[in-house]
């Protein structure tokens, strides 16, 4: 029965772990300062537009001078990202820096791509939609069939369930004449219909080489993309631009960005501050100028700005939180125990441990507690005093409970 | 002895065996019959893409069954029991106390047991007519915890209701509450696809938790 009566303190102070801390949160959590950051192509430094708390107001600035602007003049000095008002109030400049642009150009380069931890970290079918390629309609349209790449690729007719043996032989016989080497390990695609055209599938093999499929009047179109070797690629989130100038950004195992231009399949590394892909999200905010490179992580905000044509960093810029110790969760609840993640949508544990020092105040719990268990029953509850030092307030709240 | 117990079990819980029984097999038909409209109205490529790129569960009517068929079956098995403690009359039977409540444990598991193989299977065989083998896993493991909810919840009814004290009783509610809802975190499919074998070692973990509350109840625990 004793086993049993751990079996419940064990279980209990799991529960404790999760929903005291969780608990705590709810009434605790404040929400980050989110403050925009763009860089001006005419001031050539980062601007923002943060709230100010304690005029209540939108504070719109140059972060390299500091100078404020009213909302008009940020318009004019930001004339890549607020294009449309300006050519609304016909203020847009002929020229930017000296560079004529064109609003069709802008419309072509500019993009923005959101990557979420998430969106790696997230249980899938592997079953993929292969689009027709070149259908030479405006809208894509439903292939009427899907795609699975494991040791072979097959192709399978949702309204029948079948293998499609003729589509599967024919595209199989593509990868039999490549270097692929099966079993291949992810595909990545866009399946949606809501996008200007179609580049398919950027595929991982059994080497690590990324390959590319498309389908393309019906036929396969299976290129290698000859991506570099020492580069081990674990995420890729295809993209399709409307300047298509690239095909991908490829998240390698050392938490580096690439992207697969469409020159060649050329692999250009895009420079991040601190980045890690398990955890952190990235905004890229691209312009025919500049792409702003946003890391928002727990640290805060940190953005590099790339020079477009290069990709060489031309400015950075880092809004740091200020780091602040919560009393309780760092000296008193001796970790947090949760299953759920903001860079996860699998339930899995992760704990959060606090400061070393909170071992201090375990060990005064263990021995209060053993103390007063052994003058009531005359013997030292051994089981309940280490686990108490090693769970603190969590372990001591079953044992006092289930004491019997 | 073993047999007459069992058979005990079934004569109070037959009526509430059955209806669990048939809510699951019209609960299953309900949910395909759905999916069958769906598949009629939207087209099976669409289906597929909503469930594919979407990550719509077309099961998830399910999700709270398991729970309410082992909050049931427990009841049915176990309330009786502890109205005007009836129970004493099983614990003075020729038999160990621990194997006489293991036995009324195994009844109680089999028959969920049996309704949720069967519906598992039901929904196996419908997803492997009209969807590839990659969905029908996916199907399993989106609903594999919800199942071991149900396990959870018969084994927290047992562990409540032989309780002899009701503060303890109400703890033990709690830190069932607690650990149900672990099962039912996620409305995203095939979430505990990596965790599946911890929820199962949680799951068999509370199994003997009701022996406590029976030897509590033996000893005439007042706190």
């Amino acid at each position: 029965m004793k086993l049993i009566r751990y079996s419940i303190i064990i279980l209990a102070t799991l529960i404790l772990a999760w929903q005291i801390p969780s608990l705590y949160h709810i009434v605790s959590d404040t929400s980050g300062k989110n403050v925009f950051t763009y860089y001006s192509s005419i001031e050539e430094a980062f601007c923002s537009i943060d709230f100010d708390e304690k005029e209540n107001k939108l504070v719109r600035s140059n972060l390299n001078n500091g100078k404020v602007y009213s909302e008009t003049d940020f318009d004019s000095i930001l004339p890549l990202f607020y294009y449309r008002q300006l050519l609304s109030d016909g203020r847009f400049p002929d020229s930017i820096n000296g560079k004529a642009i064109s609003t069709k150009e802008i419309n072509a380069s500019n993009f923005f791509y959101r990557y979420n931890a998430k969106d790696k970290n997230t249980p899938s079918i592997p079953i993929y939609t292969l689009f027709e390629s070149f259908s030479g309609r405006v809208k894509l349209e439903m292939p009427g069939d899907v795609f699975r790449i494991t040791n072979s690729i097959e192709f399978i007719n949702p309204i029948t369930n079948e293998v499609d043996q003729e589509k599967s032989a024919r595209f199989m016989r593509v990868f039999e004449q490549s270097s692929f080497v099966f079993p291949a390990r992810a595909a990545y695609g866009n399946p949606s219909t809501r996008k200007p055209y179609d580049e398919g599938y950027f595929i991982i093999d059994n080497k690590g080489q990324i390959f590319h499929l498309k389908m393309v009047n019906g036929k396969p179109f299976l290129r290698n993309t000859n991506f570099p070797e020492g580069i081990n690629p674990v995420f890729i989130a295809t993209q399709e631009p409307n300047d298509k100038s690239f095909y991908a950004f490829v998240f390698d195992d050392k938490n580096k960005v690439y992207i697969i231009t469409t020159d060649g399949y050329k692999v250009v590394q895009i420079k991040t501050p601190l980045f890690d892909l398990n955890k952190d999200r990235m905004m890229v905010m691209a312009n025919p100028l500049y792409w702003n490179v946003n890391i928002l992580s727990v640290r805060g905000k940190e953005s590099y700005a790339l020079k477009a044509s290069t990709k060489e960093i031309v400015d950075s810029l880092s809004i740091l939180r200020p780091v602040e110790e919560d009393f309780i969760l760092s000296y008193v609840l001796p970790f947090e125990l949760r299953f759920k993640s903001g860079s996860s949508d699998y339930i899995k544990p992760f704990i959060k441990f606090a400061k070393i020092w909170v071992l201090l105040i375990n060990v005064l719990l263990a021995i209060s507690y053993g103390w007063f268990a052994s003058n009531k029953n005359g013997k030292w509850p051994l089981f309940n005093t280490v686990w108490i030092i090693l769970t603190g307030l969590f372990g001591l709240i079953p044992s006092i409970i289930f004491k019997n | 002895m073993e047999k007459a117990l069992l058979y005990k079990e079934w004569k109070k819980t037959r009526i509430f065996s059955i209806s669990i029984a048939l809510v699951a097999i019209v609960l299953s038909a309900y949910i395909m019959l759905k999916a069958g409209r769906s598949f009629r109205i939207a087209g099976m490529e669409h289906l597929w893409d909503v469930i594919v790129n979407r990550k719509q569960f077309i099961f998830k009517e399910l999700k709270y069954f398991p729970i309410a068929a082992g909050l049931c079956i427990g009841f049915a098995q176990y309330f009786p029991e502890i109205v005007q403690k009836r129970i004493k009359l099983s614990l003075h039977l020729p038999l160990n106390e621990n194997k006489v409540v293991m036995l009324m444990h195994t009844y109680g598991m089999g028959v969920l047991l049996c309704v949720f193989f069967i519906q598992m299977l039901a929904f196996t065989i419908f997803s492997s007519i009209y969807f590839p083998f990659e969905f029908m896993l996916n199907s399993l493991q989106t609903i594999a915890p919800w199942y071991l909810a149900g396990f959870v919840t018969y084994m927290f009814v047992a562990m409540i209701c032989l309780e002899p004290v009701w503060n303890r009783r109400g703890i033990n509610s709690l830190l069932a509450i607690g650990t149900i809802y672990l099962f039912l975190l996620s409305g995203t499919p095939a979430a505990y696809e990596h965790t599946m074998c911890l929820f199962l070692i949680v799951s068999l973990w509370i199994f003997p938790f009701g022996l406590l509350s029976i030897k509590r109840f033996k000893e005439g625990k007042q706190g």
